[in-house]
């Protein structure tokens, strides 16, 4: 009886100490939200009341929003060319046999380990050497680069549990090997690559280190633009502009992943 | 010419060769069933027949064509994986008129053929439920579903009732056969288990270590096996070894455990000759008294299992060499107790007799079939 | 009805497809019977390797490694005038970063290129120490909890990874800043502070905040596949709870221990923007060393030279850590 108790005392303080782990996890993120609807100019506590002003000046703001359309452009740009150039060397990576294979795939994994200040300016010193202009193109090449390690690694995950059987019996069924890949292949791992090409998004749309390098005064993104708040005025705007772009890359996604009732995201969790 | 021939095939992996120098044939409507232990080379030869794998040397052809080069999609065989293979993303209507798309049939007729195959499998209204959301029997029924609504040449099985438990797995044995003969559709089937290949099928073939060890029906390769890979692998005998003397005149096996055995009439044998005989468990007597029966022999008792059904005696020889003895419906089983001395005694038509292939055969091995 | 059928399987029949090319080869092999067919087999096999690894090896190659090599050597050369590139190979960038101290416009650093070096290897350690301390207990609980909320805590962990890296960490500007909640807290209680940024903890307390999911999710990963009959039957056999917990479940969970900690430490040397926003000069590290020297110095040599340098400990780091657990291991879990 006595072990008993002590068995659930214990578990009870894991549990405790697992509760503030979350509060130390969340709650910062919870004070930016809560502070971005304090009307007041400074971002003090206790929030003195609710209101939307920084929220209006914010979408009053051409330039903010200029840098919110510039994001989403080049996230949705590199969660495209990373989707598809990580999908097709992690079927290589798992399907063929080559030599130097897993060093080979490391090279895969660099951009996730190498400090992207590093990445920033070797790719800035590289292309502009080689007479590439800094634009869009420049951005998503850049941003396909930093995430292309999360698309290969989840889509190869999703490879390696991969149940072969299936393809073999599309074909017996009659499906070549590229109506096999369509109706087969491609709909069994797409958890993976869904989940795989939604943190590409989701990273390329926050990603400020690299990207402080790459931009242009046309193509400034919004983390360059919270940024250079942050270092110059400190305004509220910050905090509505934080809670717009936490919008965009936590709720929506969780919505729409609701929505279509597929829970890609709570699967690939 | 057959409908189904494969000549020769084999297919090496690198230094190791799965399938070594294989052929049999299969007539059309006829069930073939390919049998043999795990590892023996029978679901690679399937997949040769499939296309799935290439073979490394043979041919094979269907119906008189050559199809050894050509890939699966363009056989028209129809296959029922071990694990069913059906996919997960599809709702059973979509898996099974999966292979009707790929010839282009129009949706309305592929609806139409999906409902009426489905019929023919028993499993009705099933037709827009996802195959996850149905039982393992109810699964296979969808798999040979798929495997026929497109009347493919060939029908191909691995293993298929090998995932199910035991008395589904018997249903669905009565099940896949009833199907098979109400399609008629050539069928080769590829199992380990001997009741099921037995139960099943036309003809079988007895594969040992990537080599066809034996071709025939059910019957022949029951009652005479000719090696002795195929006494011990179908169903359960002892081997016992000797050679042949004539001390009454009359030609007789003096094996090498002591036991002298009178031998069919049909086995030509002359003096000097090594001989095996294989002792089928069912086949042999066991009494606590002398009958006087032919080759009747002493013998002790060293374990009795009572299975039911049947009951074993394992009984040791003078020499310590084990026999297995099935009686069937017998319930007097604890009146015999380990060491007590029995008869036991074999017919001599009932002895499978080979010819030692060499001098290094050891005498009286228990086999046992492996499940 | 079986008419039916058979009248249909003919038009069923798919017209051969096999390109001629196809054929051509399967008849010119044909004339040698071991190795027809598989030739032909083999060649795709390794033409579609090619294309398809090949493909993302390609990438790298262009937009990582060449990039890499470029300023290798550009860091033997030298910066000339308003920022300009002098063609003279010379490797006074790295006699500059590896013996003198750095004095940049006037900025002052105060220290030596390999001092702050140090204080991010410093940083890095810290942090690593510090989430593996916060990290194994919640990583342990999702692991062996039977909670039906289990996979909603676990995306709780996860959900981080999305929010910008700059709103996590401007996000500890409003926690530990001048008017922050720490210091209005305080306040209530009648303590006075001017805030808590711009320090070594600050710094490293940002950086444990965001890596900590590095570090949770590997080591939830190992405890969750542990079998719980590992533990029941060291239970059985004597072991006290925690006892078994050593015996069993710690060991076990070694590889997700030491998976998180590399990936939380190499990530943890690397950081721009703990040091950028949450620090002050003193807690600069190598990446805003960097920055600094190539985006507002202009010395692209001298950056260049000094990225080599963080290169060569990087990877001195990963090859040690490879010898004890594989790469490939750390991004399986």
């Amino acid at each position: 009886m006595s072990t008993r108790l002590s068995d659930d005392a214990r578990w009870n303080a894991i549990r405790g100490a697992t509760g503030l782990l979350y509060l130390f996890l969340l709650l910062p993120l919870f004070i930016v939200v809560l502070i971005s609807f304090n009307p007041t100019q400074y971002a003090a506590f206790p929030p003195e009341g609710l209101s939307l002003t920084w929220y209006q000046k914010f979408f009053a703001s051409e330039r903010l929003l200029d840098a919110l359309v510039s994001s989403f452009v080049v996230a949705a740009g590199s969660a495209l060319v990373a989707g598809a150039v990580g999908l097709i060397s992690a079927i290589g990576f798992v399907r063929r046999d080559f030599q130097y294979k897993s060093v080979l795939s490391s090279l895969l994994f660099l951009p996730m380990l190498i400090s992207p200040v590093v990445i920033g300016v070797a790719l800035t010193a590289f292309l502009t050497d080689v007479g590439m202009q800094k634009n869009y193109l420049f951005l998503i090449l850049g941003h396909s680069t930093l995430v292309l390690p999360y698309v290969f690694v989840t889509v190869r995950a999703q490879l390696f549990g991969f149940d072969r059987s299936i393809e073999e019996a599309a074909l017996t069924l009659g499906a070549n090997e590229l109506e096999t890949f369509v109706e087969v292949t491609l709909p069994s791992i797409m958890p993976g690559l869904a989940a795989g090409m939604l943190l590409a998004f989701v990273i390329s749309f926050g990603e400020f280190t690299a990207t402080q390098f790459w931009v242009q005064p046309d193509t400034v993104t919004a983390p360059i633009e919270i940024y250079t708040m942050v270092r110059t005025s400190l305004t509220p705007e910050i905090n509505a502009m934080a809670t717009v772009l936490m919008i965009i890359t936590v709720v929506i996604p969780l919505l729409l992943d609701v929505a279509l009732g597929k829970n890609l995201i709570l699967k690939s969790a | 010419m057959s409908y189904v021939e494969v000549e020769n095939i084999t297919k090496r992996f690198g230094d190791v060769t799965a399938v070594d120098d294989v052929s049999f044939t299969a007539e059309k409507g006829e069930f073939v069933s390919l049998l043999g232990p795990s590892g023996c080379g029978k679901t690679t030869t399937l997949r040769m027949i499939a296309g799935l794998e290439m073979p490394t040397e043979g041919t094979i052809r269907i119906d008189g064509d050559d199809v050894t080069d050509r890939p699966p999609y363009e056989r028209e065989i129809g296959m029922v994986f071990q694990h069913y293979a059906l996919f997960p993303h599809k709702t059973v209507g979509e898996n099974i008129g999966f292979p009707l798309k790929m010839r282009g049939v129009p949706e309305a007729e592929r609806r139409e053929r999906v409902a009426d195959v489905l019929e023919r499998v028993r499993l009705p209204e099933v037709m827009d439920r996802s195959p996850e959301d149905l039982s393992g029997g109810q699964q296979q029924r969808v798999a040979l579903a798929r495997a026929l609504v497109f009347e493919p040449d060939v029908l191909l099985m691995d293993e298929p009732l090998s995932a199910l438990d035991r008395v589904l797995r018997e249903q669905m044995r009565v099940e896949v056969e009833r199907i098979q003969r109400e399609f008629g559709i050539t069928t080769i089937y590829v199992t380990h288990d001997q009741a099921e290949a037995f139960a099943m099928s036309d003809r079988v073939a007895v594969l040992d270590d990537g080599r066809l060890s034996q071709q025939g029906r059910p019957l022949d390769i029951y009652e005479s096996p000719d090696s002795e890979f195929v006494a011990n692998f179908i169903g359960q005998s002892s081997q016992l070894s000797g050679a042949v003397g004539t001390p009454d005149g009359t030609p007789v096996l003096e094996t090498d455990a002591g036991v002298t055995f009178e031998l069919p009439q049909s086995v030509a044998a002359t003096t000097g000759d090594r001989l095996s005989v294989f002792l089928r468990a069912e086949k042999l007597d066991v009494s606590r008294e002398p009958t006087g029966a032919a080759n009747e022999f002493p013998a002790e008792i060293a374990t009795t299992n009572y299975l039911g059904e049947k009951t074993q005696f394992f009984c040791r020889l003078e020499d310590g060499t084990e026999l297995i003895v099935a009686k069937h419906g017998f319930t007097d089983v604890e009146s015999f107790e380990p060491g007590d001395t029995v008869y036991v005694s074999v017919p001599p038509e009932n002895l499978v007799v080979a010819r030692d292939p060499g001098t290094d055969q050891q005498s009286g091995t228990a086999g046992e079939s492996t499940a | 009805m079986s008419e039916r059928h058979e009248t249909r399987a003919e038009d069923l029949r798919p017209a051969s497809s096999q390109p001629l090319r196809f054929r051509v080869w399967t008849a010119v092999l044909r004339a040698d019977p071991v190795v027809r067919g598989i030739q032909v087999v083999k060649r795709r096999e390794r033409l579609l390797t090619v294309l398809q690894a090949g493909l993302g090896l390609a990438w790298m190659a262009l937009f990582l490694l060449a990039p890499l090599v470029y300023i290798l050597s550009l860091s033997f050369w030298q910066r000339g005038a308003g920022g300009t590139i002098v063609y003279e190979a010379t490797v006074a960038n790295y006699q500059e970063i590896l013996l003198q101290n750095v004095d940049l416009l006037g900025w002052q650093i105060g220290n030596t290129y390999l001092l702050i070096l140090w204080q991010s290897l410093k940083f890095g350690f810290l942090t690593t120490v510090a989430t593996l301390a916060l990290g194994y207990v919640p990583g342990y609980f999702l692991g062996r909890t039977e909670s039906r909320y289990r996979s909603l805590l676990l995306l709780f962990v996860v959900l981080p990874f999305w929010v910008p890296l700059i709103i996590r960490y401007y996000a500890w500007i409003l926690v530990l800043g001048n008017d922050g909640l720490i210091t209005t807290v305080l306040g209530w209680v009648g303590v006075a502070s001017n805030g808590y940024l711009y320090n070594d903890v600050a710094v490293v307390t940002g950086l444990v905040q965001v890596l900590l999911p590095f570090m949770i999710l590997p080591i939830y990963n190992t405890v969750n596949k542990i079998d719980d009959e590992y533990i029941e039957s060291a239970k059985t056999m004597g072991a006290s709870p925690l006892r078994a917990f050593y015996e069993v479940t710690l060991p076990l969970s070694l590889p997700g221990i030491s998976a998180g900690s590399i990936l939380v430490f190499i990530l943890a040397v690397g950081s721009f923007m703990a040091p950028a926003l949450l620090g002050g000069p003193a807690n600069m590290m190598v990446a805003n060393l960097i920055s600094q020297t190539f985006g507002q110095a202009f010395d692209w040599p001298l950056a260049s030279a000094m990225a080599m340098v963080y290169l060569v400990v990087l990877f001195a780091i990963i090859t040690v850590f490879n010898r004890f657990v594989g790469l490939e291991e750390v991004f399986d879990q």
